[in-house]
C-alpha cells in the first residue's frame, strides 16, 4: 500500500491526540464541588468536603463547635464572648468566609470555580 | 467500500499534513498552557491583626520569596496596629488618649492630614475623636443593652476634630474626655502598609485583605483584572455584587451588619453619627469605597454610610472615588467610573439605580 495515511496511521494520530488532549482533561474534570479550609491560627489546619452532614470540635484559643450540614458549614457553638461566628451563619458558596477571633479560626470556602479574589464587608 | 483513487490519495496525503500540522500546533498550545500555568506560583500567608483576619495571597515565580514577602506585608500590619490601636498601651493613640500634651505620632499625623478634610465634609457627622461614645456602646463584646442617652450627651460634649491640634508629627488632643479612635480607617491604612511592603521585585501581583478591606497589587496572572465580591448586607454570608478591578485598586466596606447591638427588638449598627452618638439613619445599608489607597477608601466608605445616597455620591466624586451604594429599599447605586467594573448578581433580589 502507498498510502502515506493508513487505517494505523490514523489510529496512532488519534491516539497522540487523546494523550495531548489528556492533561487539559483531567484539568478540567477536575470536581468542582465546594470544599472548607479551616485556618487555625493562620494556618491551614484542616480541609473538610460538605457532603457528609457531621458535627467536630476545632481547638484553637478557644475549642469551638463546628457543623456540616445541607452542603455548607458553620460555627454550631464557640465559648468566645461576642458569638460573631455563630451568627454568621451556614456558609455555602465559595470564597465566602466566617471567623471566630477569639479562638483564632477562620473557615474559607473554595473549589466551585466561582470564588473571587477577595470579598469586601 | 470504493476503492481509492489516485486523486483521494493525494488528498490523504494533504490530510496527514493537515493533522501534523494540527497535531503540533494542539502540542504547542498545550505545552505552552502548562508552561505558563506551571511558572506563577501562589502563595498565601494569613495572620491577625486589627480583630480581623489578615490575608495575604500573591503570585509570582519564587515560592519562598513570596512567602518572605507575604510574612513582611503581615509585619507591617501590626507594624501599623501597634502603633494605631486605641487598645494597645503605648500606642500613638494610646499616648493621644492620656491627654498630656502633644504627642510625638507620626502615623497618626498622616492619618488625621488625610481624613480631616473628609470628616469637615461630611458636616461633622464623621469623626475620628469619637473614641469616647463608642468606647461606652462597646459594641466589640456584644451587649445586651444600649447607653443611656444622658450619658452619650455628656461624652458628645467633647467630640469634636476642632480640638485636634496637629503640629508636624505631634498630635494633641485638648478636650479631656474626648478619644481619637480609628477604627474607621485602621483596616484600609493597614492595606496600604501591606502594599507599600510588597512593592519592588518578587511579586508580580497579589491581593492583601485585612478583614473586609482589601488591597490590589499588580496583575492577576492570567486575567488581567482582580474580582473582589461585595458582601450582601441582609445576608453576611452571600455577595450582591462583583468588581473587576486592576491592581492599585483599594476597596473598602461599611455596613451595619458588620457589628451591632440587638436591644428591644431593634438592630443598633456599629457606625455612629458624631453629631448624635447614635447609630446612624442615612438609609445606607452597605457602601464600597475603591479609591488609589486603602486609607481613603476606607476613610470614605464610612463617611459616606453617614450619609443620604445622593450626598454620599457627591462626597466621592469631591474625592475622587467610585463606589457601590445600597439603600434599604435594595437600591444600588454604583458611580460613572465602575459602570463597566460592577456587575450585579443574578437573583440577588437588589436593583440597579434608575432601572
Amino acid at each position: 500500500m502507498k498510502r502515506l495515511f493508513g487505517r494505523l496511521d490514523a489510529l496512532l494520530i488519534a491516539g497522540i491526540l487523546l494523550l495531548a488532549a489528556l492533561p487539559a482533561a483531567l484539568y478540567f474534570a477536575q470536581p468542582k464541588s465546594v470544599r472548607a479550609n479551616i485556618y487555625v491560627k493562620g494556618e491551614l489546619y484542616q480541609t473538610v468536603p460538605l457532603d457528609i452532614d457531621r458535627d467536630f470540635t476545632v481547638t484553637g484559643n478557644l475549642p469551638v463547635v463546628i457543623r456540616v450540614e445541607k452542603g455548607g458549614i458553620r460555627f454550631l457553638s464557640s465559648p468566645c464572648h461576642d458569638q460573631v461566628c455563630v451568627r454568621t451563619g451556614l456558609l455555602t458558596r465559595g470564597g465566602s468566609t466566617a471567623a471566630c477571633l477569639p479562638a483564632a479560626i477562620v473557615i474559607r470556602l473554595t473549589g466551585d470555580g466561582k470564588e473571587s479574589d477577595g470579598v469586601t464587608y | 467500500m470504493r476503492p481509492y483513487s489516485g486523486r483521494k490519495r493525494r488528498t490523504n496525503r494533504r490530510g496527514a499534513l493537515l493533522l501534523g500540522g494540527v497535531l503540533f500546533t494542539v502540542l504547542l498550545i498545550a505545552g505552552g498552557a502548562v508552561y505558563l500555568h506551571v511558572r506563577v506560583v501562589q502563595k498565601t500567608v494569613t495572620s491577625y491583626a486589627m480583630g480581623a483576619p489578615v490575608s495575604i495571597t500573591l503570585y509570582g515565580k519564587d515560592g519562598a520569596a513570596l512567602e518572605q514577602c507575604g510574612r513582611a506585608a503581615a509585619g507591617a500590619v501590626n507594624a501599623l496596629e501597634r502603633q494605631i490601636s486605641v487598645r494597645i498601651s503605648g500606642s500613638e493613640v494610646d499616648r493621644i488618649n492620656q491627654h498630656e500634651g502633644p504627642a510625638s505620632a507620626p502615623e497618626s499625623a498622616y492619618i488625621l492630614k488625610q481624613i480631616l478634610p473628609i470628616c469637615r465634609q461630611t458636616g461633622g457627622k464623621y469623626d475620628p475623636t469619637l473614641g469616647g461614645v463608642l468606647r461606652l456602646w462597646d459594641f466589640e463584646s456584644a451587649p445586651k443593652t444600649i447607653p443611656d442617652h444622658r450619658q452619650i450627651d455628656l461624652l458628645l460634649h467633647d467630640v469634636g476634630y476642632d480640638n485636634l491640634e496637629i503640629r508636624g508629627d505631634r498630635v494633641e488632643l485638648s478636650a479631656p474626655s474626648a478619644l481619637l479612635d480609628f477604627g474607621s480607617v485602621g483596616k484600609g491604612y493597614a492595606c496600604d502598609k501591606a502594599a507599600e511592603a510588597l512593592a519592588g521585585g518578587q511579586v508580580s501581583g497579589g491581593v492583601v485583605a485585612v478583614g473586609g478591606s482589601i488591597g490590589l497589587v499588580g496583575e492577576k496572572p492570567g486575567s488581567r483584572l482582580y474580582k473582589v465580591d461585595i458582601t450582601d448586607p441582609l445576608d453576611k454570608t452571600g455577595v450582591f455584587g462583583s468588581l473587576h478591578l486592576p491592581g492599585g485598586s483599594f476597596i473598602s466596606t461599611s455596613g451595619a451588619y458588620e457589628r451591632y447591638i440587638e436591644f428591644e427588638g431593634e438592630a443598633y449598627g456599629h457606625i455612629l453619627d458624631a453629631r448624635t452618638g447614635m447609630p446612624s439613619d442615612s438609609g445606607i445599608l452597605s457602601c464600597t469605597v475603591v479609591a488609589d489607597s486603602g486609607l481613603k477608601s476606607d476613610a470614605l466608605s464610612t463617611a459616606c454610610f453617614l450619609l443620604p445616597p445622593q450626598e454620599g455620591l457627591a462626597l466621592l466624586a469631591r474625592n475622587g472615588a467610585e463606589g457601590v451604594l445600597v439603600d434599604e429599599n435594595k437600591t444600588v447605586y454604583v458611580t460613572d467610573g465602575l459602570r463597566n467594573s460592577f456587575s450585579l448578581s443574578p437573583g440577588s433580589g437588589y436593583r440597579l439605580e434608575g432601572k
